[in-house]
């Protein structure tokens, strides 16, 4: 999935995570859905210039999430509180406000996916945690525990299915979720310590014990393209959401929200 | 703070196999809270806290139930999936509440009710999040309480309580046998000689 020919794939991996991180932060600090749609627009464009998006990727990657979107935007218009009221039925109570506040988070959470999708990706896990090992100091024990881990989540995903089907094609049917849950848990997990034991007494007798000095084959820098980035993408989202103030439509969480 | 490398590999392995029991809760979740509100789904909602209490249970040291979310969290980032860096965010949240509980008690004390406290204080942390992230303030204050609430009870319960039965079984296996859980235990029955089985 991750294609590493694009712009976005030579950014350091610890940068565009913490860059990321922060315009989700700054998401989180608006409260109106212009300046929420426009700052997602952003993570569309990004993705189109830098990130080697094609309409088709688009359709197939973003599209669904507009379900997500409906039913973000369904639960606070429907739930959400506010006094004007547009409809009511069953359970539900429609209101002028929760449509508002609806529509934003609803835009704040497509964000949340896109600048999400934009950063995975476009990143190699080894080479995330590598950067992690170098820029922020996460010490080589973690690292590379992580990276025996990450090969872990594949075939976890398979025993469960493999779990499943042997448990069907013995004629077991789950009743409820929980019990199900339940089931397949254990045989996950003693799976997961048994193989956690291997790999651990294998990377000791390989003497590695997670010593700070060592050597690296590859050593990811911060190089000018990184800074340029974190500086294009932080400018693009300070100057929409000043655009958005300036038509007025700007307000922020601490504010309040008022349709 | 001496973390062994197979505690590193195993908090690490579960951890994942947690976030791998994530992914296909979270596909559950979306459906049924719009149906029913954020006040009906928030029963399920104890499993995504599962991994601390599970995990700082066994390895009994400082940060386990921390690293332990976060870790869980970050299949979602890893297989590319749905919520990706959000629940990164989220996962941090829940991390700091369950390890809170473990520290008010010097992690000396890893009895059910503090595995409960852990997932109690897991969903406030993840609480939190969802006031400043997902909009829950705009709920009205009824539905918000009792999200609140019921968030509460399915931590300490779907997280806490399972976390102990999950750890009992799992020890009763005999592939815990190095790790703290089980090393506490034999002390307290007062046999010495370790037995290195469970490979």
């Amino acid at each position: 999935m991750v294609n590493t020919s694009v712009r976005l794939a030579q950014i350091n991996p610890a940068v565009k995570l913490t860059a990321h991180l922060m315009v989700m932060l700054f998401l989180m600090m608006i409260a109106d859905p212009a300046t929420s749609a426009l700052l997602w627009v952003l993570s569309i464009v990004i993705g189109i210039l830098f990130g080697g998006w094609n309409i088709q990727y688009i359709i197939k990657r973003i599209v669904p999430y507009f379900a997500f979107f409906l039913l973000v935007f369904w639960m606070l218009a429907a739930f959400g509180k506010g006094e004007h009221i547009v409809g009511e039925f069953a359970w539900f109570r429609i209101t002028e406000e929760g449509i508002y506040n609806g529509l934003t988070i609803a835009f704040r959470m497509l964000g949340f996916v896109t600048y999400g999708l934009l950063f995975t990706s476009t990143t190699d896990t080894t080479q995330l945690v590598m950067s992690m090992i170098h820029q922020y100091r996460l010490s080589p024990k973690w690292g590379y525990g992580l990276l025996a881990g990450l090969r872990f989540i594949p075939l976890f995903q398979s025993e469960l299915s493999q779990m499943k089907a042997a448990h069907k094609i013995r004629g077991f049917h789950a009743q409820g979720k929980l019990k199900s849950f339940a089931r397949y848990t254990l045989p996950l997990f003693t799976q997961g310590i048994r193989k956690a034991e291997r790999v651990a007494i294998a990377m000791e007798a390989r003497g590695f014990d997670g010593a700070k000095p060592r050597t690296y084959y590859h050593v990811p820098t911060i190089r000018r393209i990184d800074w340029m980035y974190c500086a294009f993408l932080f400018m693009a989202v300070l100057s929409l959401t000043a655009l958005s103030f300036s038509f007025g439509w700007l307000h922020w969480t601490w504010n309040g929200s008022s349709a | 703070m001496n973390w062994k490398m197979r505690e590193v590999v195993l908090t690490v392995a579960l951890s994942l196999a947690c976030g791998v029991l994530y992914l296909g809760w979270s596909t559950l979740w979306l459906p049924i809270s719009a149906l029913v509100g954020p006040v009906g789904a928030e029963i399920m909602f104890g499993i995504w806290v599962l991994a601390s209490p599970l995990i700082a249970f066994i390895i009994r040291k400082p940060g386990a139930a921390l690293i332990a979310e976060v870790s869980a969290a970050a299949v979602e980032v890893f297989t590319g999936s749905h919520f990706g860096l959000s629940s990164l965010l989220i996962g941090f949240c829940q991390g700091l509440g369950a390890e809170l509980a473990f520290f008010l008690f010097r992690y000396k004390k890893y009895s059910l009710s503090t595995l409960m406290l852990s997932g109690a204080f897991a969903a406030i942390g993840s609480m939190v999040y969802s006031l400043l992230a997902n909009g829950f303030g705009y709920f009205t204050p009824g539905v918000l309480g009792a999200t609140f609430a019921l968030r509460i009870i399915s931590g300490a319960i779907l997280g806490g309580l399972l976390a102990k039965l999950i750890a009992e079984s799992l020890a009763k296996t005999g592939t815990l046998q190095q790790y703290e859980l089980m090393r506490q235990r034999r002390e307290q029955q007062g046999d010495t000689y370790g037995s290195t089985s469970g490979m």
